[in-house]
């Protein structure tokens, strides 16, 4: 799962896909994973994540990416065995080849939908998400709490990591016994962390009230997204490929695999 | 000119019996450098909670008497207008930085005031001047060291150009050298751009050589007010939890086992006691 979670962490570029526009990286991404959801075909799904792993060379995220579905390798198996056992759960199917390719196609239709994911994040710094939701006019109280939510989650993994440190010298054991006898050991671990969570909101709220947050309606940016022209290029053509994509896909027999 | 001021000035913390500040009668001037000594929950920070509008409008209790900041009653104006004369320094940086850069962090307050978007460059770029801290705009505050994070704690509230800095123990979380640093930093805003500093802190040997004032507070009460040099020769301040500079103690030890009287003056820097006992020679 860890490995998952990193391939969706910001990775720091300057390449023609980390200066795109947050917003047009997102549109592309979800155009790619609507083509991965209209279609099943196998070979089009390869393009779909053949372009994918072209856009990840072209950001040099490549082995980043590709690490992330490698790592999405176990969820990927269990859809796979989970579409298995639908298909023979089914009156009248039994395990043959057909079962297993249909299983196998949406298997690998999830690792098109990962890997793009995968892409949009790597190279998008948490400032810009923040910056795309306020121009999506989300309301700058929810943008704070995402980007506050990112500012605090090492902090609060450090003080996480210090509470289990304190209370293992005083003789805590995490590693012993079953399940439940282990669950409840983290505890005295839990508690004195929401404690501290709790504090430390109560003195977030009074420095946030002394730097005047809320105090107009029209909030200004000193840094705000602008769509350039190479953004709209790139906007456009990808439209325009997946215009094409739904239009083979209604009016194109397509005779591939 | 009178920048500060309250008169017969009590607070109590809703669900406190107690009361957290009793008859604070206090007068500050434009320039001052205002050391607020006491030991720890003794009233410093609600005293200065009240001189920025936190008290009465964050903090629910009960207040009797006024607080006047730049001539602005503190029970009529809300905070965020107050912060832009007094502005507030807490002791976590940690908790007092929440965006994902430096930049961000220092643009925070100006862009929730509403400020256009030049305005807020320059201001911020100011802000990083002063600070001494201009290579650290793109930084993200987790790559800071605890000094640098508590000097963009300082550039964020600067930014909104207060005439006041209001500063809740800034070095608590310091090394020596660092805090060292900082205290110079906050010197500099006095001497050099003529903020007014007010400032509660332990480390007093780094501060009192520069304070033109020194208030020693105890349970609630102003039970010492003046020129740090006259304060420590005339009384004796480690009832109230204060420590005094090693050099005070030094010299106070000496004028007993010699029986002079270094003509009534308290050094407060080892440099200030060199001369005093060169004098003394001749």
């Amino acid at each position: 799962m860890s490995t998952i979670l990193r391939g969706l962490q910001f990775y720091p570029g300057k390449t023609v896909i980390h200066k795109l526009d947050p917003r047009v990286k997102l549109v592309i991404s979800l155009l790619l994973m609507m083509t991965a959801a209209i279609y099943l075909e196998v070979t089009i799904i390869t393009i779909v994540v053949a372009v994918e792993a072209l856009l990840s060379i072209i950001a040099k995220v490549f082995s980043r990416w590709a690490r992330t579905v490698y790592g999405a390798a176990p969820l990927i198996i269990l859809v796979f065995l989970l579409n298995v056992l639908f298909k023979l759960s089914m009156p009248g199917q039994s395990l043959g080849f057909q079962s297993i390719y249909e299983a196998l196609q949406l298997a690998y239709r999830l690792v098109a939908f990962l890997a793009s994911f995968s892409i949009f994040f790597l190279t998008t710094t948490p400032e810009e998400l923040g910056m795309a939701l306020t121009k999506m006019k989300v309301p700058y109280m929810y943008t704070f709490a995402f980007i506050s939510a990112i500012r605090f989650t090492p902090i609060l993994a450090e003080e996480l990591q210090s509470i289990i440190d304190a209370q293992k010298s005083r003789g805590l054991e995490l590693e012993k016994g079953n399940m439940i006898t282990r669950l409840r050991r983290y505890i005295p671990i839990l508690i004195p962390l929401m404690v501290n969570v709790l504090r430390r909101s109560y003195e977030l709220a009074e420095a946030i009230e002394v730097k005047c947050f809320g105090a107009k309606k029209n909030r200004t940016y000193l840094r705000e997204l602008k769509m350039t022209k190479r953004d709209l290029t790139v906007l456009s053509i990808s439209i325009t490929l997946f215009t094409l994509a739904i239009y083979v896909k209604l009016f194109v027999k397509l005779n591939i695999p | 000119m009178t920048i500060i001021k309250s008169s017969n000035l009590w607070f109590k913390y809703s669900g406190s019996s107690e009361w957290a500040i009793r008859e604070v009668n206090i007068e500050i001037n434009e320039g001052e450098f205002v050391v607020l000594a006491g030991r720890s929950g003794c009233g410093k920070s609600t005293l200065m909670r009240c001189f920025n509008g936190l008290i009465p409008h964050f903090y629910e209790g009960e207040m009797i008497g006024k607080v006047e900041v730049c001539g602005l009653d503190t029970r009529e104006n809300p905070t965020y207008i107050l912060s832009q004369y007094a502005g507030m320094v807490f002791q976590n940086p940690d908790n007092q930085l929440f965006a994902l850069t430096v930049e961000a962090d220092i643009a925070f307050a100006l862009e929730n005031l509403s400020i256009p978007k030049e305005e807020i460059r320059e201001r911020v770029d100011w802000a990083l001047r002063v600070m001494g801290i201009e290579e650290l705009r793109d930084k993200s505050s987790l790559e800071l060291s605890g000094g640098q994070k508590q000097k963009v704690a300082i550039a964020s509230i600067l930014a909104m150009r207060p005439q006041i800095l209001l500063l809740d123990e800034p070095t608590s979380s310091l090394d020596p050298f660092s805090a060292k640093q900082l205290i110079d930093t906050i010197i500099s805003l006095n001497q050099k751009y003529k903020i007014t500093i007010l400032i509660a802190e332990h480390r007093l040997d780094l501060l009192l050589p520069y304070a033109s004032r020194m208030i020693v507070i105890d349970d609630g009460r102003i039970v010492l007010d003046g020129k740090p040099r006259e304060v420590l020769d005339k009384h004796d301040v480690m009832p109230y939890g204060v420590s005094v500079p090693r050099i005070v103690k030094v010299a106070t030890q000496l004028k007993k086992s010699l029986g002079y009287s270094f003509n009534h003056v308290v050094p407060l820097s080892v440099e200030e006691f060199v001369e005093i006992l060169r004098r003394w020679r001749n």
